[in-house]
């Protein structure tokens, strides 16, 4: 199949076309203990034009955190901005999905409520919007922000597919 | 186990701490305690939480 893009991962995508397929997941755990410090514990390179103009990135991320009171800070960033970021309490784990498309070009996105925990249905929250260049590659990352450093916050896992129409 | 030190960035919502080098592909855990992100490989002996 011929495709248009130096992105080569997993199928989909017509001629012409950017491909489809899992850009990376990985079930290593990362923990961030002893600081308060946002602290990256994933980083995931997007390459250039892998995402289409109607292509979209979807990350599911998995976490597990003190069950206290204490905001343990969960985002999700694509270029330096937050499309995810919820302040976890009394709960232990969490599963996330964080969606961000391209409105038909390559520099303007839609994505996530920011402080919504990847749930579907309805809230007062926003949308992210960005004006994002992809046809550059651009990283996503993965990071934490403890409130007490004798807690930990773990990212267990993490799957990151590019989705093209 | 090996250790990476971090590298310490003013982002607009504060301190961001990163890895000064990539993570070993082969790790098989990670831990950051605010100076070091200490990487376990195979063979290591993977702390208990």
């Amino acid at each position: 199949m011929l495709r248009g893009s130096s992105y080569t991962g997993g199928g989909g995508g017509g001629i012409g076309l950017p491909a489809s397929g899992v850009l990376k997941q990985s079930a290593v755990p990362a923990s961030v203990t002893g600081t308060v410090s946002e602290t990256t514990l994933a980083t995931i390179a997007v390459p250039a034009g892998a995402m289409g103009l109607n292509g979209a990135i979807q990350i599911i991320s998995r976490w597990t955190f003190n069950n206290t009171a204490n905001n343990k800070t969960l985002r999700v960033k694509f270029a330096g901005t937050d499309f995810l970021g919820y302040s976890a309490t009394n709960s232990a784990t969490g599963e996330i999905l964080t969606i961000i498309q391209n409105r038909g070009v390559a520099n303007s996105q839609i994505g996530d409520r920011l402080a919504v925990s990847g749930a579907l249905g309805t809230t007062t929250a926003n949308w992210v919007t960005s004006a994002i260049d992809t046809t550059v590659s651009q990283n996503i990352t993965l990071t934490a922000t403890l409130a007490n450093t004798g807690e930990t916050i773990t990212l267990e896992s993490y799957q990151v597919q590019i989705l093209n129409p | 186990m090996i250790t990476i030190p971090v590298v310490t960035t003013e982002t607009p919502t504060g301190l961001l701490l990163t890895p000064s080098q990539p993570i070993p592909a082969d790790a098989i855990s990670i831990i950051c305690d605010g100076e070091h992100y200490n990487v376990y490989q195979p063979g290591d002996t993977v702390p208990q939480e």
